[in-house]
């Protein structure tokens, strides 16, 4: 008993150094689970870019709507603005009658404008208890023409009672000027303001209305003025001609304005007519590899493969950002097909005798073997095997049917692609480029031997969710202002469409999209 | 390259010197991963879950301490989820077993395979708390707390994975010898 030891002492002593090396077969998982990492990295980088620029675009529509909103319903207001100030600066110059500007645009009715207009003079020169002596001074206090106006109230007040009152009590005045205006009106000034009226073609009756007040303000007293003193009379007339002279300047601006207005709202109307545009599209793809090898197991590298011409179809919607560039996304479904040729398929029995013969690798099936580095990516129940390899494989195995292996996949496409516009005539050219994320909706892998077509499995490597980047060129022509016919051969490069392809298979599509764009 | 210099590297992302790293330590740490599992197939789907987790935290690991410390606690901690997770621990009167019964065991030549394979079918939690305390130096107090169980427990554990193996080498020294006869 005397090499007796204490349980832990054993094992302690015994594993002290021990060590064991892996499998090699963990590294490769590990390995793979890493890449898987690192392109699950890469993919979520697109898609944030990728909504950014959906986000961006959503933006630029709604603001383009809501702007485009905005100046069709401002732009007629604008005018009115703009001719309804245009005149008040020609009457400040001209007119120095900076009284009643504010007064004007406060009041809609002529009458108490003149009035109000006569107490803000008085007002403003804080002296508003004996109206004879404000309105003097509050005239004098300003410049040349109302001098004259100013001149004329006064002498209309040392003659006449009734313009006395109309100073004297602003609430009166109303009637009187009017009848003053009635009285004289008729002589040289109202037709000056008639003339004047025919030439301001404002397209707003109020600013028109208001703008007719200023002038009966002004002119009511020279008319008056007219009346009473001859030289003074002269001035008045001088005056009014320059305030015709004036008046056409005026009138000019006003019309350019107008004009002008009118050309922005055309041109903003024309820009916005055709930036959205949706295009029913249909084309014949063809799905081929880049590099040889193959999406389904490795030992099919070197088997002769071709791909299949299938369909696709969808409909696009596009944006104009401006006349060179175009945004565009929309949903295409596709159906892409691709054939092995000189497979041999068996049915799962014959399976575990083939896999015995070292020379013949990576039959599949739903059970894995686990030992062979070459596993297929096919879940099925038959198994395959290269021709290729068979020839050196005993001849009972080669009596297995020969055929030809269809993998069939179809997806829903979600492109978000932009278009540069290179030519834009009646056949335009443009150069397309862009990303698709591919939504796997069909995997199926067919069996082919003399016309007949049996469902065999499915592939176990197709991505649910794969991408692509995409070229193409664009030819369109406009039959009318809406509707152009499209004509675009389309490259779309497939970035993660499998898992593990074996040898250099890089799977790409060409795409003629033919399809009838409607503009609006 | 300095094994700073690849951990660094690691810390980048970069697969070559991923490779690197793990060639260094896989074996160290797939032993451990064998210690503690219940089959070399669930002892390899650790290895490659630490290596993952490894990895992943990479950039956790300041230079404080060993790294071969470091990467032996993240394989330990990646086995003990697994297992605390199943939970399916074998527990029976695990209060009442005392440390009493003498487990001294006479030293015979007893290959490591063998060994390996009784430590791994031990039920799961005596199995933890034996690699634990005798193998990993960690005491009843830490155990308890990374098993979540108590002192108590976990004293109890130990002597009943003592006893276990000591009867299950006892009775296959017997069976050897019967062999033999």
């Amino acid at each position: 008993m005397s090499d007796k030891k204490h349980i832990d002492r054993l094992f302690q002593e015994k594993f002290k150094d021990f060590e064991k090396t892996p499998n090699d077969a963990v590294w490769a998982n590990i390995e793979a689970k890493l890449n898987e990492k690192k392109k699950r990295r890469v993919i979520p980088i697109w898609w944030r870019y990728a909504s950014v620029a959906a986000l961006l675009l959503l933006l630029l529509t709604v603001s383009n709507s809501f702007f485009n909103y905005n100046s069709n319903s401002s732009e007629p207001t604008n005018t009115i603005v703009n001719s309804t100030k245009k005149p008040q600066p020609v009457l400040k110059t001209k007119t120095p009658k900076n009284i009643t500007k504010p007064t004007i645009n406060n009041t809609e009715n002529k009458t108490t404008a003149v009035v109000s207009s006569n107490l803000n003079t008085s007002k403003l020169n804080n002296t508003p208890s004996s109206a004879k002596s404000t309105s003097k001074k509050a005239i004098n206090g300003n410049s040349k023409t109302t001098q004259t106006v100013a001149n004329a109230s006064v002498k209309i007040n040392s003659k006449s009672q009734k313009t006395n009152r109309l100073i004297a009590h602003p609430y009166k005045v109303s009637a009187k000027i009017n009848q003053s205006k009635k009285e004289n009106s008729n002589g040289i000034a109202n037709n000056n303001l008639q003339k004047k009226d025919l030439k301001a073609t404002l397209p707003s009756k109020t600013s028109y209305n208001k703008f007719s007040t200023i002038n009966n303000t002004i002119t009511t007293p020279s008319a008056t003025l007219a009346k009473t003193n001859d030289t003074q009379n002269v001035k008045t007339k001088e005056s009014s001609l320059d305030q015709n002279s004036l008046e056409k300047e005026k009138t000019n601006t006003i019309e350019e304005a107008i004009a002008e207005n009118k050309e922005r709202a055309n041109k903003k109307d024309e820009s916005k007519f055709n930036r959205w545009s949706v295009t029913p599209n249909a084309a014949p793809v063809y799905f081929n590899t880049l590099g040889e090898g193959s999406s389904i197991a490795s030992q099919f590298n070197n088997n002769g493969k071709s791909g299949e011409v299938n369909m696709s179809y969808g409909i696009n919607a596009s944006y104009a950002i401006n006349k060179k560039l175009i945004v565009r996304s929309g949903i295409n479904r596709v159906n892409l097909g691709y054939n092995t040729n000189n497979v041999a398929v068996f049915d799962k029995a014959n399976a575990t005798t083939i896999n015995s013969f070292s020379s013949i690798k990576g039959i599949s099936g739903e059970e894995t073997i686990n030992n062979d580095a070459t596993k297929s990516n096919i879940a099925t129940s038959v198994s395959l095997v290269s021709e290729v390899s068979l020839n050196e494989a005993p001849e009972t195995i080669a009596s297995g049917s020969s055929a030809n292996i269809n993998q069939s996949l179809g997806f829903i496409e979600i492109p978000i692609e932009f278009q540069y516009i290179v030519l834009d005539k009646k056949l335009g050219l443009n150069v397309i480029g862009g990303f698709s994320s591919f939504f796997l909706n069909n995997n199926e892998l067919f069996s082919e031997t003399n016309n007949s077509r049996t469902l065999i499995g499915e592939a176990i490597n197709v991505n649910k969710v794969s991408y692509s980047a995409n070229f193409g060129l664009g030819f369109n022509y406009k039959m009318t202002e809406k509707f152009n016919l499209n004509f675009e051969p389309m490259f779309k490069y497939q970035i993660n469409t499998f898992e593990n392809t074996s040898g250099n298979f890089k799977p790409y599509f060409i795409g003629i999209y033919t399809g009838v764009g409607f503009k609006f | 390259m300095s094994l700073n210099q690849l951990i660094e590297n690691c810390k980048n992302n970069n697969t070559k010197a991923q490779g690197e790293l793990y060639k260094l330590f896989s074996s160290k740490l797939f032993s451990t991963c064998l210690k503690y599992s219940r089959n070399y197939a669930e002892a390899e789907d650790n290895l490659q879950d630490a290596f993952l987790t490894i990895f992943n935290k990479i950039g956790q690991y300041k230079n404080k301490g060993s790294f071969e410390g470091w990467l032996k606690r993240v394989t330990v901690n990646t086995v003990l989820q697994r297992y605390r997770k199943e939970k399916v621990f074998d527990i029976i009167n695990e209060n009442t077993i005392e440390d009493i019964v003498e487990v001294d065991i006479e030293e015979d030549s007893l290959s490591i395979d063998y060994l390996l394979n009784i430590i791994q079918e031990l039920p799961d939690r005596y199995r933890l708390v034996f690699n634990l305390y005798v193998l990993d130096d960690y005491s009843h107090k830490d155990i308890a707390e990374m098993l979540n169980i108590n002192i108590g427990t976990s004293k109890s554990n130990l002597a009943r994975a003592r006893q276990i193996l000591k009867q299950t080498i006892e009775n296959y020294k017997v069976a050897q010898s019967a062999q033999s006869l």
